[in-house]
């Protein structure tokens, strides 16, 4: 018979953590927005025109691309256990999106020029949270 | 009294809540002495599970000492030392009559939504989730133990806490999953998981007969483990292919008997099938991730057994069910009948013949029982088994 008997020499157990273990709870705003880049870039990339008719900037297979980056963003927030280079990767993502609708208004006519004002409003209200979140879990790392 | 309460994915606090107290008069209530932190709490950790709700308390592997006894209850008292099995019997039913004790008739209080989900309620189990009953489970200082006398096991004096608490889950568990893979004698068995309850299929595999035994992993002091301990021979599937590994140490024939240890969140590394199950997972699309039960039945040989002792909680995607029924594969699989096994087991203790005390790597107070989660789900720190002294 073969099995774990009294006389192996055993591990030592452990009493004690390391120091710095914690448990802090996961902060959803992190899942929230991996859902939304998720969101998003499959809108972008499926229905293209769509979004081009909704958001002024008339580059169908930019907003393509666009849609790509965001699922990669997303799949990443998602799935990693320290998603904080992820969200930086949203902020880039927000900083590109801000230019693009700044170039696209220059060229854009009254009637896009109102859809991408409003475009623009929208992704500086998610650039303020994923700032916020990318720099919560960059100095504050816990799981997601 | 402390207890260790889930409030939602990766969020377990160690909180004062209210004693337990005699609800019916078969239950005793105990002082809990040993508990653990089970592989399949990690399924509720990481919010696998459906149907939890904050401030349910975990925990499915506690022993104790009986500090109060209902009126009914008559060959138990005060000061016994005692451990619970997971799943709670009845001892009555159709199915606690054919020693089937985790499918009890009578022990489900939401056995409605638990026959909704799927087709019929299973057994009460402590800690796990509402569709299981909603039991407090016993990761607690206190514990009401149901049906005591139909389930309990009265430990004979000079047996330590460590060498007997495993007898509520994961060394029955173990040994079922290897009885369930139909050894014979001079079988290869193969093992996915050298968790806990991998280690313990090692063991039994070893005690039913078999002739080798393969256990799989990723992690290098499981790995070591089941081979120091279980003298396994070791298979690290970050290194080679498992499927190509396996056909060449058997001669292309394959194991008779493989045992899927690791249940609903294996991780497969770098196969297309683990990265689509994690991406269909984090939208919703499938709630288990099969990995390990595909390559199992890939594996295994024409006519062999697989054994299926790893939690599934719901539609797994893309079981090649094809392979299972050409290769007239059997497939035999179920929560642990504790209760068939307990005293038996206990008895192989006593003659020394094994102590399962061998995978106890962190022995930790209740309270550190968050962070011992998150360490035990991370496999930081060589964790493989956590007991907690309440």
């Amino acid at each position: 018979m073969i099995s774990a008997t009294l006389t192996e020499s055993r591990h030592p157990i452990k009493t004690s953590l390391p120091a710095g273990t914690d448990a802090t709870p996961p902060k959803p705003l992190a899942t929230f927005l991996g859902l939304f880049s998720l969101g998003l870039g499959l809108a972008e990339a499926l229905t293209p025109r769509g979004m081009a008719d909704t958001t002024g900037v008339r580059s169908p297979n930019l907003l393509r691309v666009y849609g790509v980056r965001e699922i990669v963003s997303g799949v990443g927030i998602l799935a990693s256990r320290d998603p904080a280079v992820w969200l930086w990767t949203r902020v880039g993502g927000d900083a590109l999106d801000l230019a693009t609708l700044a170039g696209a208004y220059r060229a854009a006519g009254d009637r896009d020029r109102h859809r991408i004002m409003a475009s623009a409003v929208a992704v500086l209200g998610v650039t303020v949270l994923d700032v916020l979140c990318a720099a919560d879990h960059t100095f504050d790392p816990v799981e997601n | 009294m402390k207890a260790l309460c889930w409030h939602g994915k990766g969020d377990v606090r160690c909180e004062s809540v209210p004693d337990p107290k005699i609800e019916d008069p078969k239950d005793v209530i105990i002082k809990v002495t040993s508990t653990c932190i089970c592989g399949s709490d990690l399924h509720l950790y990481d919010n696998y599970m459906p149907t939890m709700q904050a401030g349910d308390i975990l925990g499915h592997e506690p022993m104790g000492e009986i500090v109060e006894v209902g009126s009914a209850v008559t060959k138990l008292k005060k000061s016994d030392r005692v451990v619970v099995p997971f799943d709670i019997a009845c001892g009555e039913c159709w199915f606690c009559q054919k020693q089937l004790y985790s499918c009890c008739d009578t022990t489900n209080p939401n056995a409605k939504l638990a026959a909704a989900a799927m087709g019929h309620a299973p057994a009460g189990l402590y800690g796990y989730s509402h569709l299981t009953g909603g039991y407090a489970g016993g990761q607690a200082q206190f514990l009401r133990v149901v049906r005591a006398e139909a389930n309990v096991l009265k430990l004979p004096d000079g047996v330590p806490d460590e060498k007997a608490v495993f007898l509520s889950d994961i060394f029955p568990t173990g040994y079922m999953a290897a009885e369930n893979a139909n050894i014979q004698p001079g079988d290869t068995v193969a093992v996915w998981g050298c968790g806990p309850v991998g280690q313990f299929c090692i063991q039994s595999a070893w005690m039913l007969g078999a002739g080798r035994v393969i256990a799989i992993d990723r992690v290098p002091e499981r790995l070591k483990m089941a081979e120091k301990y279980g003298r396994a021979e070791v298979v690290n599937m970050d290194e080679v292919n498992v499927y190509d590994t396996l056909q060449e140490k058997t001669k292309g024939r394959g194991p008779d008997g493989c045992i899927d240890a690791v249940g609903c969140e294996a991780h497969g590394t770098g196969t297309v099938d683990a990265v689509l199950d994690k991406g269909k997972a984090l939208v919703g699309l499938t709630t288990d991730r099969a990995h390990v039960l595909r390559e199992a039945i890939m594996c295994c040989r024409k006519a062999g057994t697989v054994s299926i002792p790893g939690v599934y909680v719901g539609f797994p995607d893309k079981i090649p069910m094809g392979a299972a029924m050409n290769k007239g594969l059997t497939l035999r699989m179920g929560q642990t009948h504790t209760q068939r096994y307990m005293g038996k087991l206990l008895d192989r203790i006593m003659s020394n013949e094994i102590d399962p005390s061998f995978v106890i790597t962190h022995r930790l107070k209740l309270e550190d029982g968050p962070a011992a989660y998150k360490t035990f789900r991370d496999k930081q720190d060589g964790c493989i088994k956590v007991v907690l002294k309440p």
